[in-house]
């Protein structure tokens, strides 16, 4: 439990410091942080019941995109300035890792079975923003024309 | 000039700055087409890659014309991107005189960017809480985040003189990898895997890989497998660094 709040809280931070290199400014960078840990909390709410990476890492894509189209409408921004900062905690750094291991060492096995589950990885949280948009896309459309009716 | 050639300038340098900024790129077509159609052109075409855009459209005299720009590569500058956004979005709904639109895209591009002491303390903050993410102990913050400044300060020249990003990457890989090697021989530090990823997320252009993925998955393929490219090829050359530094110094960590 403490390690997860811990992650949660790193996370936040780390979306912070990423939104500064992305130079987001002013009160928009603790929205982004805030992106990133909640990122994190389904991250791991995910990880817990879903034994795929592929899915529980496109069903936080999922959490990441909504939160930032629902902020990005609150506040007349686009939704990137908040989905590149959020997205911090989803990208696969052990299996990057793994991957490099296995390329430096030659190691095929390793290089191919920990390449293929990062491609898959991305892919999953690829799709999480493709799910997202589309769905958001047409909450748009629908209120619009309702709003012009 | 005609109202036209004014308009399609404009398009096509916006979409630059957006794509310039880090936009995605259906986003920045959706854009341009916006424009063009807010001033009444019709039959409007867009073509774009992460490099390259073109746009032609038609007048309401049947006039015909088209524009082409080239992209610099892509540098991330989201508070850049939201005055593009809304400069967009102000110039749909009002559509001001065409001959001031250049003016205006001027103004919404001359944004200042953070100094180098506070982008060094976001790479900092980034770096270091990803180091303590993948298991870092203390220590190996202290290591990552003395790496992280020297990576920085080696970063900036080297970027100033237009060195290629994949010479960049090499040489900063080789030689954070090294300290942490010469860390672990020391005894200081244990856990490579949490130092060597958080590195290499400084220089894995993370945002690119997700978004190459999205345009594949979007229909925009060829962009999208050009995008994915250019990351495997970075990707490959923190790699090659990392080798480097493992054939030299490799005897003082065992993999």
């Amino acid at each position: 439990m403490v390690e997860n709040i811990e992650l949660i809280v790193l996370s936040f931070l780390a979306s912070i410091g990423f939104a500064i290199v992305f130079q987001v400014r002013g009160k928009d960078l603790l929205v982004a942080g805030l992106g990133g840990a909640i990122t994190r909390l389904f991250y791991i709410i995910f990880m817990a019941f879903i034994p795929y990476r592929i899915l529980y890492a496109g069903l936080a894509a999922i959490v990441a995109a909504f939160y930032a189209e629902l902020v990005a409408s609150k506040k007349k921004t686009p939704a990137t300035v908040f989905l590149y900062p959020s997205i911090i905690p989803l990208i696969p750094g052990d299996l990057i890792y793994y991957t490099m291991g296995g390329l430096v060492l030659s190691d095929t096995e390793t290089f191919t079975r920990n390449g293929i589950d990062c491609l898959l990885a991305l892919v999953g949280i690829a799709v999480g923003f493709v799910v997202a948009s589309t769905i958001t896309f047409y909450i748009r459309k629908f209120a619009f024309n309702k709003e012009s009716h | 000039m005609k109202d036209i050639e004014y308009i399609l300038d404009f398009t096509v340098h916006l979409g630059r700055e957006m794509l310039f900024a880090g936009a995605n790129l259906e986003r920045v077509n959706e854009t341009m087409e916006r424009v063009c159609k807010a001033y009444g052109l019709h039959e409007v075409s867009i073509f774009s890659l992460s490099s390259t855009i073109s746009v032609s459209a038609k007048d309401a005299d049947g006039d015909t014309k088209s524009r082409q720009v080239s992209v610099p590569g892509a540098a991330i500058h989201l508070d850049k991107l939201r005055r593009l956004y809304n400069v967009a979005h102000k110039i749909c709904d009002e559509t001001p005189s065409p001959d001031k639109l250049q003016d205006m895209l001027y103004e919404s591009v001359m944004v200042p960017s953070y100094n180098k002491w506070i982008e060094m303390l976001g790479f900092l903050i980034a770096i270091t809480t990803l180091c303590r993410i993948f298991g870092g102990r203390w220590q190996e913050v202290i290591v990552v985040a003395l790496s992280t400044v020297i990576a920085f300060w080696i970063s900036r020249p080297l970027a100033r003189a237009k060195l290629n990003r994949i010479i960049t990457n090499i040489i900063n890989m080789f030689i954070t990898t090294a300290i942490f090697f010469f860390t672990v021989w020391i005894g200081f530090t244990t856990e490579m895997m949490a130092m060597l990823t958080s590195m290499s997320l400084m220089f894995i252009p993370g945002v690119p890989l997700v978004n190459s993925m999205r345009n594949i998955l979007c229909g925009n393929e060829m962009n999208g497998i050009l995008e994915l490219l250019k990351v495997i090829l970075e990707t490959l050359t923190i790699c090659f660094g990392v080798f480097i530094a493992y054939m030299l110094f490799g005897r003082w960590y065992t993999w």
